[in-house]
């Protein structure tokens, strides 16, 4: 075996990439071959000292300041409130019967088409400090969309390879994989070999990229100027070409004349610099997270908290961080650890099948949040369960998503052995483009209202009849009695139960505390 | 030797700590997977300070750690079957038999933050979210908008780079 070959068995192996055939391959050559087993340890041994490496930079950069490059916001913390005594006591006790609308009995499983996603060019994968003026409207960016930031900055990837880091203010529309127009701001571009040829259109003026890494600064009033950093771009205005300009040099355009300069780099964003503020946003994201779960798990309408660290996947449990509530630690079953929205932190992951995790909430409530940070690898038809409790019992909830729609249910007797089940479905809101992308479900009932959310934005809101008192008891997450067809296929990293309905704005400072620096999506 | 039991079970852990770089790289070089060497790991550690009273002090401690990491390899292998398979226990064997013996890993450490730091921009990056942030080739392919072919063979390239550049300096030569 050649040398290649066999390094390249290697890394697969360490990314763990490896096909049945390669990996049959592999084995039988690093028993055949003492040189082979030599080079297994240069490269394992490069592995673990870089894993080594990688923890200790990434926990002293944990413990870092955030640069100051940009105004940093300040945050305020998470501040419990409660629900006053009183308001409990009176309105949930006497039902209010909503006449028009009879209870909605869950029909039989009717599967409609897969949702379709849109037809996107580009993505904003990530954002730093940003504000929007006009913000993006879905997770992908189809042709013709505009997109303005206030302040801050933001990372738009074209689906050819190329990228674009926008300083606010600015403007962007997209034209296609290949193409944008610049309404004003400051951009640079970074255009990997697959994307040659990708152009950034102002006015007038067209740039061209002939590899690598250039900026184009378009004042709101003032002659717009183009610097190319590596590599060269072509330049043409109204169709009629300017030459060329390559690595180091910059231009004004001051109407018909072109006025040459040095390029200056230090004046734009460049893309390495922004991944280092990305990564510093994230790393305050975490320990601002961290204050804010804490605080949540200290709110006195706190009944489950659960967020998965790697001890549990040792002894299969997962402990309840809210002390003094009767509900029980959860017990893993089947699920295997993954990565969750932190990279030191820790997911549940369901692979269908009999994956579920199981928990026993016991006790009755008058109104409820249900809240989790959940990440799906697919996003399919028909019901995926939640939270499915065991029991039947008259006000029993049922927490799921059914076609890409939010749906919490709730038992009412209706004098058979199955009971009715009165639901309120939000339309189609987690669709297809959701795949691999953190999100923040919620649904809540203060006695009145059923209301979901997704990523801290209220997606429906309904009157609901309840009997009371709502339970749960035994129940399981992201399965249904272990049967195939109602389990999730993703993981989880938070879950948590409170007894009182969280409001619009405290779900959205749960998101904002929770997401990493990537874009809100719907 | 085993007169008092409290402080040879100190003494074991000392020496487990002492050898942890190399107990951990044996570990990870049979279970690559970021997620789960901790807890491999962490179970090998209380598993020899469990058996500490069973150890022979005249025997090589760093073999019969490795030994009781092996066993934790397996058994973690079969927890999680579905998402990693190990190699194949013959292959483990001869592996484990022909391990390089113990030896600068802390010099390996800084080496390697410097060759990091000599990479190109794109082999940096990579090499970031593969071992800082513990990302996987497919969602580093996603973050990169490359495909994930591509994303394993920039992984191939840091790598090599690395490696070269480490056993240069540790050759003795400079740049």
């Amino acid at each position: 075996m050649s040398e290649q070959r066999l390094q390249m068995l290697l890394d697969r192996y360490l990314d763990g990439a490896l096909s049945e055939d390669d990996r049959a391959e592999l084995e039988h050559v690093l028993l055949a071959s003492p040189s082979a087993r030599a080079t297994f340890w240069q490269s394992a041994g490069l592995h673990a000292v870089a894993m080594r490496w990688g923890q200790e930079a990434w926990g002293r950069r944990m413990a870092e300041p955030a640069p100051a490059t940009l105004p940093v916001r300040s945050w305020r913390p998470y501040a419990a409130r409660w629900i006053a005594a009183g308001l409990a006591a009176a309105a949930c006790i006497v039902w209010v019967v909503v006449s028009l609308t009879k209870p909605a009995v869950v029909p039989e499983i009717a599967i409609s088409p897969d949702p379709v996603g849109p037809a996107g060019v580009a993505m904003i994968t990530s954002e730093v400090e940003a504000t929007w003026e006009s913000p993006p409207k879905s997770a992908t960016l189809t042709p013709g969309t505009t997109i303005e930031l206030r302040s801050g900055a933001a990372l738009v990837e074209f689906f050819s390879g190329a990228r674009l880091v926008a300083q606010g203010p600015a403007r962007l529309t997209i034209t296609s994989e290949t193409e944008a127009t610049c309404g004003f701001g400051r951009f640079s571009a970074y255009v990997p070999p697959p994307a040659r040829g990708f152009t950034l259109r102002a006015g007038s003026l067209a740039v061209v990229d002939l590899g690598t890494e250039f900026g184009v600064n378009i004042p709101a009033s003032g002659p717009p100027e183009v610097h190319v950093f590596n590599g060269a771009v072509s330049l043409s205005s109204d169709g009629i070409a300017a030459g060329n300009l390559s690595g180091g040099e910059a231009c004004r355009i001051e109407g018909a004349v072109v006025r040459r300069l040095a390029a200056s780099p230090q004046s734009f964003l460049r893309e390495s610099q922004y991944m280092q503020l990305a990564d510093a946003e994230n790393r305050r994201r975490h320990r601002e997270w961290t204050a804010f779960a804490d605080a949540l798990s200290r709110d006195p309408s706190a009944v489950g908290h659960y967020i998965p660290v790697a001890e549990n996947f040792r002894d299969r449990t997962i402990a309840n961080r809210v002390n003094g509530s009767g509900a029980s630690p959860a017990t893993i079953i089947g699920c295997e650890i993954a990565e969750g929205r932190w990279p030191s932190g820790r997911a549940v992951e369901f692979h269908g099948g009999a994956d579920r995790v199981r928990l026993d909430i016991p006790g009755g409530f008058k109104a409820v949040t249900l809240l989790a940070w959940i990440r799906l690898e697919e996003v399919r038809n028909g019901y995926l369960a939640l939270l499915a409790p065991d029991g039947l019992a008259e006000g029993t909830l049922r927490w799921g998503l059914m076609d890409g729609r939010l749906r919490l249910g709730i038992a009412r007797s209706s004098g058979k052995p199955e009971p009715n089940w009165e639901a309120v479905m939000s339309d189609s809101v987690v669709l297809p483009h959701h795949a691999g992308r953190w999100l923040l479900v919620a649904s809540t009932f203060d006695g009145r209202n059923i209301c979901h959310y997704v990523n801290g934005e209220r997606v429906k809101s309904l009157d609901a009849f309840c009997p009371v008192p709502l339970l749960i008891g035994p129940a399981e997450i992201g399965n249904w009695r272990g049967t195939a067809s109602a389990a999730i296929r993703g993981r989880i990293d938070e879950l948590a139960v409170l007894r009182r309905a969280m409001t619009a704005d405290e779900l959205k400072q749960v998101f904002n505390a929770g997401r990493q620096a990537e874009a809100p999506s719907r | 030797m085993q007169s008092d039991p409290d402080s040879f079970a100190i003494l074991i852990q000392r020496l487990f700590l002492q050898h942890a770089a190399h107990i951990r790289g044996f570990v990870v070089a049979l279970l690559p997977d970021a997620a789960m060497v901790d807890d491999v790991v962490q179970e090998t550690f209380l598993t020899v300070t469990a058996k500490a009273a069973t150890f022979d002090p005249s025997r090589d401690f760093v073999a019969w750690a490795c030994g009781i990491a092996r066993m934790k390899v397996r058994e973690a292998g079969r927890r999680a079957a579905r998402q990693w398979r190990p190699l194949s226990d013959d292959v483990i064997d001869a592996l484990a038999a022909s391990a390089p013996p113990q030896g600068e890993d802390d010099v390996r450490l800084a080496l390697l933050a410097e060759c990091v730091g000599k990479l190109p921009e794109q082999s940096r990056r990579v090499i970031d979210l593969r071992y800082q942030q513990s990302q996987k080739p497919e969602e580093i392919a996603r973050r990169m908008a490359w495909g994930v072919e591509s994303v394993y063979v920039a992984l191939s390239r840091a790598r090599a780079a690395l490696r070269q550049c480490v056993n240069r300096k540790l050759a003795g030569g400079g740049a």
